[in-house]
């Protein structure tokens, strides 16, 4: 009895990985070849969460469909984050672009909430109630294919460092920027590109957590907090690590929920990460691939 | 007797080893010139006697204080202090300010931080520019700066690394007379790194030479010059006299 | 502006803050209360934020510790919140040594110390809303005893504001005293450059643990403070992610380097949460915020240190201008 229940949650915390994953992945990038520590990850997340929604409620566009959409839409709205706002501080004090995308952050939260209000959004899609089943277990639909597709775009992510022409170039940005640019890479186009995907996999990953959640101004929040964890646990700029991380992540979440007893559950995480840190600062992962 | 004892002192970075056992005793007051090709570990030598940089292997002390495994902050505090290649000054702060900060760890007050601070700023010869801006200085005086620092935090032993590097002809006769006045009347002892050949011998009492990391020889400056040794790592071949 | 001129025109501005609860209405104090909390928490923040340079977005855990120790010891021991202020903020202090630890001693300080510090921030709210004798999500409740002191009770909103007042005014000192003396200019020095700092002797992890515990000090205070004022206390409006940032933002517009910085930024900040209520009333859900997030975007992208430091800068630098050295040489600029 209690063996099913444990396997379940370990499987379960597999597959929110993926999801989790996305979200790290795009952060630790940022990090990585910008230097930047984006505040704003859990608030872009949201805002391709609730045009996923609008999408849905004004045209009946189903979410996984509406990754064609809201992908290249955030993929924009990171290029112009990057832009206007953290490129002109590229010279200026680490905390100024983590103080500029806070400042973001607190925008597009608020203006959410202006616009759609405070009160909780939810998509009722037939993927959403849809479930899987393995012996006693039980798999929502929508959590497996967000698992496919947040780990493959990982992987995916992963692969495209490792052994594209353009990977290549972005990690070489990544461990001397004054180096490539001599080496005639143009590490302005590697920036806006880095910026791209990594925001853009939050599209991906909003398209599909939206069917699985309910969405609300903060829903960012939620997705915030692990990112970051995830990302330091891993090794800041690791993608590698930020996949592991995940995993990590997601397994300590699920086991702790099942384990302990009330809300304490969601302490495990945070008390995994603390321990964590503590034996390894530095992450579990050095150099971005 | 000797203030500063190095044993054995090893870093390796992976596969490369940058400082292999390297051993050897600094009297007080002594002036040790470090010289070597470009990448023999003359930098990392020194991160590593101040403690930037953790060593693989190998001790050091200072007056018989051990210092491995301590942080630059207790090693200063001890008595050994380093300046940098690439001048790290406080940039918004004014000069004396920034000489104020070497100073306030052996200070009991702000007060008394910047008595000393004028006073090293006046051994160095820059006592009339306190007030001024780090942007405002010339590459002589930045380097000054960074030798005021040192003599401000009160070691007795200092580690000048390359402060000669940029500086013209009569700006290098400055620094040597500095050093020497700096020895002469306070009794402090020197590490100095530079490539500066002329400078180097006419300042050192002793000369250290390393190569790929290791000590390629020891001696005084008159010996040194005639080692084939050295002649054939800096140049290449061995000079037939 | 003549030396006498600007000293009269201080008083007069000292004058009308102390005498404000005789003249302005009910809203006036109760809005002054308000943005003088704010200015509080932001200087107590500036002490680890600003002067040391390590972003805290943790310090919700100490106004927490403050607010809930001098509550809990009152309503289930009958002790005094004077005491259990003590209490909270030897707590805040005990707390603020641990998580130093945790990360100074471990070099983790930039990033690292800002999402360490929110991370336990949330456990923080966890924490406290599964704890049944701490009023669990619903809060605690703080009976109504007005005008016994010994409670921490007034019965005029006027003793909050004076109290609130002497706080601010504390802190300033706190600040200016600090920046004045040898922890302010080894914190300036491993602010601007931590390596040439510790080069020269100043010692990391013990200066930031100062700083650090000073920041929790006042902030469980305050945090002591604004549950007696308000008589209620939940988890989460004490230690929400927003009120974590909250208390930055003042000190991040109105400048790090001067005392007068966060209070500036309060007043800034409160001005704009008050004339878009009065403007817009509730009708535009969060547009404080927004205008919030708006000016730190401005304020960081053309300040570069909030706008004190700014005007400070300029004012310096001119006159700096006047009096530079002649010098031909070539001077190579910048880190």
């Amino acid at each position: 009895m209690a063996y099913t229940v444990i396997a379940q949650a370990v499987i379960d915390g597999i597959l929110n990985a993926g999801i989790f994953g996305l979200a790290a992945v795009g952060l630790t990038l940022l990090f990585g070849v910008m230097r930047v520590v984006n505040f704003a990850h859990g608030e872009l997340l949201m805002v391709g969460m609730y045009i996923t929604f609008m999408l849905y409620s004004a045209m009946g566009l189903h979410p996984y469909l509406s990754a064609l959409v809201v992908v290249p839409a955030l993929a924009l709205l990171g290029i112009v984050l990057y832009r206007c706002l953290l490129k002109p501080l590229a010279a200026a004090p680490e905390t100024a672009q983590l103080l500029v995308t806070l400042g973001v952050s607190m925008v597009l939260q608020n203006v959410v909430l202006a616009v759609f209000g405070a009160d909780f959004r939810s998509i009722n899609v037939p993927v959403g109630s849809a479930a899987f089943r393995l012996g006693e277990m039980v798999f929502p639909a929508t959590r497996l294919y967000g698992f496919l597709v947040g780990m493959g775009a990982c992987i995916g992510l992963y692969l495209f460092l490792r052994h594209t022409d353009v990977g290549v170039v972005t990690r070489a940005a990544v461990q001397d920027r004054q180096a490539a640019a001599l080496s005639g890479i143009n590490v302005e186009k590697v920036l806006v590109i880095s910026a791209a995907i990594a925001i853009g996999l939050l599209g991906l990953a909003a398209a599909w957590l939206t069917p699985m959640v309910y969405l609300s101004p903060t829903v960012g929040h939620t997705y915030l907090l692990p990112s970051f964890i995830i990302v330091i646990l891993g090794g800041l700029g690791s993608v590698r690590g930020a996949i592991i991380g995940s995993v990590v992540y997601g397994l300590s979440q699920s086991l702790g929920a099942v384990l302990v007893p009330g809300s304490l559950g969601i302490l495990v995480p945070l008390i995994m990460f603390v321990t964590l840190l503590l034996m390894r600062p530095s992450g579990l992962f050095r150099g971005t691939v | 007797m000797p203030v500063l004892e190095v044993v054995g002192l090893t870093k390796r970075f992976g596969g490369l080893t940058a400082v292999n056992e390297v051993s050897f005793a600094v009297d007080e007051g002594q002036i040790l010139g470090v010289i070597g090709p470009n990448g023999a570990g003359k930098s990392t030598l020194f991160a590593l006697l101040t403690g930037f940089v953790p060593a693989t292997a190998g001790n050091w002390s200072l007056a018989g204080t051990p210092l491995q495994r301590r942080s630059p902050e207790d090693i200063c505090q001890a008595g050994m202090v380093r300046t940098f290649q690439i001048v790290q000054p406080f940039w918004s702060m004014s000069v004396l300010e920034n000489v104020m900060v070497a100073a306030v760890c052996r200070s009991r007050s702000r007060a008394q931080a910047r008595t000393l601070a004028e006073e090293a700023l006046e051994w160095v010869g820059l006592a009339a520019k306190g007030g001024n801006a780090i942007g405002s200085l010339t590459i002589a005086d930045k380097k000054a700066l960074e030798m005021a620092k040192a003599c401000a935090s009160g070691a007795r032993v200092i580690l000048l690394d390359e402060v000669m590097a940029g500086l013209r002809p009569y700006e290098v006769d400055a620094v040597i007379d500095k050093v020497l006045s700096l020895r002469r009347e306070r009794g402090l002892t020197f590490l100095i790194v530079e490539h500066l050949m002329d400078a180097i011998m006419a300042l050192s009492d002793e000369i250290l030479v390393l190569n790929f990391g290791a000590t390629l020889a020891k001696g005084s400056p008159a010996a040194i010059q005639r080692d084939p040794r050295v002649q054939e790592a800096y140049l290449g071949v061995t000079a037939h006299a | 502006m003549s030396s006498t001129a600007f000293k009269l025109a201080v008083l007069g501005v000292a004058a009308a803050v102390v005498a404000l609860p005789w003249v302005g209405n009910t809203f006036v104090i109760t809005t002054a209360i308000a943005t003088l909390y704010l200015a509080y928490q932001a200087l107590a923040w500036n002490l680890v934020g600003g002067m040391a340079g390590q972003f805290s977005l943790g310090n919700t855990i100490f106004i927490g510790a403050g607010a809930y120790t001098s509550t809990y010891l009152f309503l289930t021991y009958g002790v005094s919140p004077w005491l259990g202020m003590i209490a909270g903020a030897a707590l805040a202090m005990a707390l603020a040594y641990l998580i130093g630890c945790l990360t100074f001693r471990l070099n983790l300080r930039g990033l690292y110390f800002a999402m360490v510090t929110l991370a336990l921030a949330q456990m923080a709210q966890v924490l406290v809303e599964n704890i049944p004798a701490l009023g669990a999500a619903y809060g605690l409740l703080i009976p109504v005893r007005d005008g016994d002191i010994a409670a921490f009770q007034f019965e005029s909103r006027a003793a909050y504001y004076y109290i609130i007042l002497g706080l601010v005014v504390v802190a300033a000192g706190i600040m200016s005293g600090i920046q004045r003396g040898r922890l302010g200019l080894m914190l300036a020095g491993l602010r601007e450059n931590e390596d040439a700092a510790r080069a020269v002797g100043v010692p990391v992890v013990r200066n930031m643990q100062i700083a650090f515990g000073l920041s929790a000090l006042l902030a469980a205070v305050g945090g002591t403070f604004m549950a007696q004022y308000t008589l209620f206390i939940d988890p989460r409006s004490t230690f929400s992610w927003t009120e974590s940032v909250y208390f930055l933002l003042p000190a991040i517009v109105g400048g790090t380097r001067h005392w007068s910085g966060p209070i500036i930024g309060a007043l800034l900040l409160g001005l704009v949460s008050d004339t878009t209520r009065l403007l817009f009333g509730d009708a535009i859900n969060g547009l404080p915020q927004i205008i919030f997030g708006i000016v730190v975007i401005v304020v960081v992208m053309r300040t570069r240190g909030g706008i004190v430091d700014w005007a400070v800068d300029r004012w310096r630098s001119r006159r700096r201008a006047a009096m530079k050295p002649v010098s031909t040489e070539a001077t190579r600029a910048g880190p």
